[in-house]
């Protein structure tokens, strides 16, 4: 057993969080003209440090995955189900990590997002028809590390954040 | 107890979306977080791009404030003014250019504002304030003007729910499009990757494309009417897997980063697809 979303901290603490998570990466993109990092991903991470059972969290991860789908094509199904997933899979690799731990943490995060990247580079690469040279795959490069580190730094916020009010890790 | 009601909860929720797309056509859950959300978005877009002008006009103005601060904010009060009355009119005029600029184009248009850019470095997404209760359908043609002096096609209409939709931008990598070379009438195929420019696959190794060359719509492949200007050529090279063809790197004549609003052409695809 670990430690159970409720619907008070659900409804007082992460819906709140959410919507302005929402709000900042739809207002950075419009005024920077840059985009801000998968700052649903990021969410989803840091809330799946906190809490990793209950039905709520899964109800709460196929939302999240609706939401990140909004970015892409016909993939709504696709992406809540492997938010979903996610959601399984940390919770069952917690009996092998040390989740105590902040490296742990850090190194469960990175491999998240970075498997993520990968998921993202299938569905890129599904739908490109052009053929890819070395220029093409240095901008890749360079928006994938891009990507990682936006990212990642979006999931510290959060879990500072969070931290302040879901106070029990798991 | 609890388990089966949630389980006959979640067979009720797949019966009732099933339901929803055999009867409409469309995915219940963004038809609802689209209704739920496209108000939000539009507001966090709209302010991001305003504190972004608010911004622009105050650093512009940096220089005033230090030699009479009394009169900077008399100034930065009417440039607010001006800045709300000058967008107004921006607005009024590129609307107005563009139906005057689009007279040849046959088919009825409607204006729509960008509701959400995701600005995505892996897809060319945007979303619309328009849907499918003001007429829109899915591939037909996006527009937007070009600095005042011609309209070019910027996307096609993706997905279409009640109050707004998806356009993929011409930089998507989905996109393609039947294009040709206004000089020479080569044609070739135009994809998005997902990069500042596009590329032209499949041009005759024999063309004389050069740099600077417009691209236009060729209206071959049905989905966009013919001669719609696209961008323009900055590279011509040998396509690297099929020698026996050329490719170009096209610029897209709108800066898409910039787009905020744009006009769709209520054109149906031409043949059964």
């Amino acid at each position: 057993m670990g430690l159970t979303i409720n619907i008070k901290e659900l409804l007082r603490i992460i819906l709140p969080l959410l919507i302005l998570a929402l709000f900042i990466k739809s207002y950075i993109s419009s005024f920077f003209l840059f985009y801000p990092g998968d700052i649903i991903f990021a969410f989803t991470l840091a809330i799946l440090t906190f809490r990793n059972s209950g039905i709520l969290l899964y109800i709460f991860l196929f939302f999240l995955g609706l939401l990140e789908s909004l970015d892409f094509l016909g993939i709504e199904i696709f992406l809540s189900t492997y938010f979903i997933f996610l959601g399984i899979l940390l919770n069952h690799s917690r009996k092998y990590f040390a989740f105590e731990r902040l490296e742990s943490k850090i190194a469960v995060w990175f491999l998240s997002i970075f498997s993520f990247l990968i998921l993202r580079f299938a569905i890129y690469f599904y739908k490109l028809n052009t053929f890819v040279d070395w220029l093409f795959i240095l901008n890749l490069a360079l928006k994938s590390f891009f990507y990682i580190s936006t990212t990642f730094l979006w999931v510290l916020v959060f879990y500072k954040i969070l931290g302040l009010f879901l106070y029990k890790e798991v | 107890m609890k388990r089966s009601r949630i389980f006959l909860l979640i067979i009720l929720i797949v019966i009732l979306s099933g339901a929803w797309y055999f009867i409409k056509g469309t995915n219940l859950f963004n038809e609802i977080i689209g209704f739920t959300f496209s108000s939000f978005l539009k507001g966090a877009t709209y302010s991001g791009g305003k504190t972004r002008n608010f911004f622009q006009d105050y650093l512009y103005l940096v220089d005033l404030k230090k030699e009479n601060e009394r009169l900077k904010e008399e100034i930065l009060l009417l440039k607010s003014q001006i800045a709300y009355y000058k967008e107004r009119e921006r607005i009024y005029k590129e609307l107005e250019e563009f139906y005057k600029l689009s007279t040849n184009i046959n088919y009825p248009k409607i204006a729509a504002k960008i509701i959400y850019k995701p600005m995505d470095p892996f897809s060319g997404i945007v979303f619309i304030d328009k849907g499918s209760k003001d007429g829109l359908l899915p591939q037909m043609p996006v527009l937007a003007s070009v600095s005042g002096e011609g309209v070019a096609l910027v996307g096609q209409v993706a997905e279409v729910y009640r109050n707004w939709s998806k356009v993929i931008l011409i930089t998507d990598p989905s996109f393609s499009a039947d294009v040709k070379i206004e000089r020479t009438g080569d044609r070739g195929i135009l994809v998005g990757k997902a990069e500042k420019y596009c590329n032209l696959q499949y041009l005759p190794s024999a063309s004389q494309v050069k740099e600077g060359d417009e691209v236009l719509t060729s209206g071959q492949d049905a989905f966009f009417p013919s001669g719609l200007l696209i961008g323009r050529v900055i590279a011509v090279n040998r396509d690297p897997i099929q020698g026996m063809f050329k490719y170009a790197e096209i610029e897209p004549l709108v800066n898409l980063h910039n787009l905020d609003l744009v006009f769709v052409l209520l054109k149906l695809p031409e043949i059964p697809l």
